[in-house]
């Protein structure tokens, strides 16, 4: 069977997540390679969380937050953007392609988006290849 | 007394004498009742604080310095037979009858500088204030100055047409841009009539506002009391326009009427019902179901220190006393399961269900599962 990638999206629930569920309500479709995992913040997502994705084999790690000024906790998506950032710088050191990891911020109205973004993370992915970690790494 | 400067009747106590009519014949009503306040611990809350009519003095433009420039809400004590003239139509600045009189709607409703929001129900009210007035005093002129006219409701068109056909004049277009009081106690007027293409001016008698609906007075306190939150216009918030009409984010706490946006009173007796229901259902079983994804207390761990406290912006959290030492405790009731406690515990003591590591690791690898 040729390779399918597997995406591992960590949205937020107030934004990304409802966002996914409007992309769902109108129709849009995004590729079958998402996988999405509800938190109550981008701010949740623990550097680990993506570690552990990567290391068990996902593809890409997606992180969907809400809007600057618009998250449910005043504050969290800055804290995700912040964390985010060292943790792209880490994975660079590690050797993980920084491009398998990406952040974006989707609002609960942007169902279109969400679709778009889906589409096109799966499409950058797709042209990277398969995780070099996959089937056991030491990280 | 004082709303209506009239001294109070007293038939219910005294009874009427001379025509043998007797008070209250059960002695049902306690005449000498006094204010008190009454602590009650209760399971639910109803807020229906009703509305506040907007004052006329921020519309210089419409000389609200004139006595005889009013409120719709002044206009209908006026009409009243309780009322200051005991019903009797008069001008409140010489005490004459007026033969022409002039009605504005849309005075800081839909209006940028002061509400956005339509009030809903002043076309309905004005026309209906015209309607008495036409048929007590067929005689008197009357111009309804509108911005369109919105008769949305079961028998309001027919209303409208009713009314017009009683000889109401109706005058769409914009606002009506100016109000001035001429030297001989006129007041004049002027207006842009969108079917004749023209700006067109009007002497009145009298000039009627129909001034905007709006939050009464305090509402943000009283709903941050209860952790109700309230919308961009000062309303109280509902938690969802259809599906929780009634219902606040506040757990037990719900609201109806106008404390929640403009509207009519069949509608705010639709919405009051509802909430009792809904209060109902929530009072009569004595049981309440907890949400799955709460947050909890490992009170074993907590440290007391009470940062979580004023954090819970559902006040769900108290400090309890347990095993001899003050501990936090979340009121699985209240608790909305926003997860703000969680990050915020330094010794990590408190478990947001759900959405414990673990959890999140656990849903990561079944999804990287190969």
């Amino acid at each position: 069977m040729a390779w399918e990638p597997r995406l591992v999206v960590i949205a937020c629930h107030w934004c990304t997540y409802a966002g996914a569920d409007l992309a769902g309500s109108l129709r849009y479709s995004y590729p079958p390679t998402v996988h999405i995992v509800r938190v109550p913040c981008s701010g949740r997502v623990e550097p680990e969380f993506i570690a552990e994705a990567l290391r068990r084999g996902a593809d890409g790690v997606f992180i969907g937050g809400c809007h600057f000024g618009d998250c449910h906790y005043k504050e969290g998506n800055y804290k995700a953007i912040r964390r985010f950032k060292l943790l792209k710088r880490a994975l660079t050191d590690l050797g993980v392609d920084p491009d398998r990891v990406q952040l974006e911020w989707i609002s609960g109205s942007e169902g279109k988006k969400f679709a778009e973004a889906m589409t096109a993370f799966d499409a950058k992915i797709r042209e990277l290849g398969p995780n070099p970690m996959k089937g056991g790494a030491n990280v | 007394m004082d709303k209506t400067g009239k001294p109070a009747c007293q038939i219910c106590e005294k009874g009427i004498p001379p025509k043998g009519i007797q008070g209250c014949p059960a002695d049902a009503i306690k005449f000498d009742d006094k204010d008190e306040y009454i602590n009650l611990k209760v399971g639910a809350v109803i807020i229906a604080t009703g509305f506040k009519p907007m004052s006329k003095h921020y519309f210089k433009e419409y000389s609200p310095h004139s006595p005889d420039v009013i409120t719709s809400m002044e206009f209908e004590r006026i009409l009243s037979a309780t009322g200051p003239t005991g019903g009797e139509l008069k001008r409140p600045s010489d005490g004459t009858k007026p033969k022409t009189i002039a009605m504005v709607s849309c005075v800081g409703s839909r209006d940028e500088r002061y509400h956005p929001y339509c009030s809903k129900v002043c076309c309905m009210y004005m026309l209906k204030h015209a309607r008495i007035l036409k048929e007590k005093y067929p005689d008197i002129k009357l111009y309804l100055f509108f911005i369109d006219v919105r008769t949305a409701g079961k028998d309001f068109e027919e209303f409208y047409v009713y009314t017009r056909e009683l000889g109401v004049k109706v005058i769409k277009g914009g606002r009506v841009s100016s109000v001035d009081v001429k030297p001989n106690g006129k007041l004049r007027v002027r207006a842009f009539d969108s079917d004749l293409c023209a700006p067109v001016e009007l002497d009145a008698d009298m000039v009627v506002l129909a001034t905007a609906i709006e939050p009464p007075d305090g509402v943000e306190e009283l709903g941050s009391m209860f952790t109700a939150t309230c919308g961009r216009e000062g309303f109280l918030r509902e938690v969802h326009t259809k599906l929780y009409p009634v219902e606040t984010q506040a757990r037990g706490v719900f609201i109806a009427g106008c404390v929640q946006g403009p509207k009519d009173i069949p509608e705010s007796i639709a919405q009051a019902r509802a909430a009792a229901s809904a209060t109902a259902a929530l009072v009569i079983p004595g049981k309440i179901k907890f949400e799955a994804i709460i947050s909890e207390v490992d009170r074993d761990k907590c440290s007391s220190c009470g940062v979580c406290v004023p954090l819970c912006p559902y006040t769900a959290i108290r400090i309890v006393e347990y095993k001899g030492k003050e501990k936090a405790y979340i009121e699985p009731a209240l608790c909305a399961g926003c997860g703000v406690c969680a990050s915020a515990c330094p010794s990590k003591a408190i478990k947001f269900n759900g959405f414990t590591t673990e959890q999140i690791m656990a849903q990561i690898d079944a999804l990287t599962e190969a």
